[in-house]
């Protein structure tokens, strides 16, 4: 169980906070870094990131919703449109 | 992607996947010949007495003229030997793991896999058009976080290989089945490199475990330690039987032919009766070769992985190739894993030495590795 008050947290943190559950990578995650580039993740991991997306916003992601994400900007883009 | 990999070959002058090579001037670390089967004289003379009974080809499908008690013969003793109800087999064990899901699952399922799954897992999950949840390597938290948030789902897979091909690990299959128990998942395990290797008496994965009733699905390659080719799925009878009639991966592909069948009979004879002395060879000789790494001075992963099969992790492709390259240059082959086979920073240089390799051959071919490591 998390120790942080989730409402504290940005939707930025918590999208970094997921990307830490699939990758625990000690690397800095900005807004700019790029998925694929910067993080390693590939189309596989992305499924694994929807997962743990889905447990910290209590939301169901189609893999279709993510389509197109480049950098954690732009998940944290796509889920602000889903008004998380 | 191939064009990137064909400028990195050339630039260094060095295709690793297309190497001619001549089977007596190589010491042969690449193969998965683990117990040397594929020129044991029992299996060979198996093979021909097959072919001279039965011909080279039924020329058909295991549902129309492909069919014969010899290949049902087959199936069912590589279920006994490997812990199942039943079997059937398959032209490839990547046709039978892309022809598993295809058939048994649908898109209201939700199938978890371990993430350095295997391409044909991941290939026939992905057809499959259902949820996919990769879980972290041989990660039982993960997973089981996993488990516990899933719902809603007609069925749920868990899937993962019991030895992983490039790495050496053995998945803690024995804890991902308690929690398919507990969660109500259906464990699915690709055992190909687990089969006439891993277990006491080289049964694979559900021996070594010491699993006995097994309710899942096993796969597994007839093409690395049982020396032939093919693949085999093995179930509870009710669902092989499923498989053998409404399976499109099996049932529209010619069925495996009478040599490797008769060759498959005769590599089980072998194991079963001389797995002792040719498994203690193979382990031995993984020794000798994690010796070698280390006095190489790299990391202790490679000498720790549990299974026999020593990686170099080298971590970018190029660095991968020219070790493949230096170590073929002595005269000795090796695999090289890059992406997409395997992460991106991750690429390893994969060394097998099967039983069938004579000692001093294994000891110099260590000897050489050590000195092109440390230099």
């Amino acid at each position: 169980m998390s120790n942080v008050n989730e409402n504290e947290l940005t939707c930025l943190e918590r999208v970094i906070k997921a990307i830490r559950e699939c990758k625990r990578t000690k690397a800095d995650i900005t807004s700019g870094s790029r998925l694929a580039e910067d993080l390693d993740i590939d189309s596989f991991d992305i499924l694994m990131l929807i997962g743990e997306l889905e447990e910290e916003f209590n939301i169901s992601i189609d893999e279709n919703q993510l389509e197109g994400v480049v950098t954690v900007g732009d998940i944290v883009d796509k889920l602000e449109a889903l008004s998380c | 992607m191939l064009d990137k990999a064909k400028a990195m070959v050339e630039q260094i002058d060095f295709n690793p996947y297309r190497v001619p090579f001549d089977n007596e001037a190589y010491v042969d670390l690449a193969s998965n010949n683990y117990l040397g089967l594929a020129g044991h004289p029992v299996v060979k003379q198996a093979a021909v007495a097959a072919t001279m009974q039965y011909g080279v080809s039924l020329c058909g499908t295991p549902v129309a003229s492909g069919y014969s008690d010899f290949a049902g013969g087959v199936a069912g003793r590589l279920a006994a030997f490997t812990g199942v109800e039943s079997a059937l087999l398959f032209p490839s064990c990547y046709q039978a793991n892309n022809g598993v899901f295809s058939a048994l699952c649908t898109k209201e399922d939700l199938i978890v896999v371990d993430q350095y799954a295997h391409s044909s897992l991941v290939g026939g999950i992905q057809a499959v058009g259902c949820k996919i949840n990769p879980f972290l390597h041989n990660d039982c938290g993960h997973l089981e976080k996993i488990l516990k948030r899933a719902n809603g789902y007609r069925r749920i897979f868990v899937v993962t290989e019991s030895v992983f091909s490039t790495e050496g690990s053995i998945a803690p299959f024995n804890q991902i089945i308690a929690l398919c128990q507990t969660y109500g998942a259906v464990p699915v395990v690709d055992d190909s490199h687990g089969i006439g290797v891993i277990g006491k008496t080289g049964r694979g994965v559900l021996e070594h475990f010491g699993i006995e009733h097994y309710q899942g699905i096993y796969t597994a390659s007839l093409g690395k330690a049982l020396a032939n080719m093919g693949g085999m799925v093995g179930g509870d009878a009710e669902t092989i039987e499923y498989l053998g009639y409404l399976c499109p991966h099996l049932i529209y592909s010619t069925a495996l032919t009478p040599p490797v069948l008769g060759g498959i009979m005769g590599a089980l004879d072998v194991i079963e009766a001389e797995f002792g002395e040719l498994g203690g060879r193979m382990w031995r000789y993984k020794q000798i070769l994690a010796e070698a790494i280390l006095a190489g001075q790299l990391s202790v992963e490679s000498v720790n992985s549990a299974a026999p099969i020593t990686p170099v992790f080298c971590g970018d492709a190029q660095t991968t190739i020219i070790l493949c390259k230096r170590l073929y240059e002595k005269g000795i082959l090796s695999t090289p894993f890059i992406e997409p086979s395997v992460p991106k920073h991750a690429c390893v240089l994969r060394l097998i030495a099967g039983a069938g390799l004579q000692e001093e051959k294994v000891r110099w071919a260590a000897e050489q590795i050590r000195d092109i490591l440390s230099s």
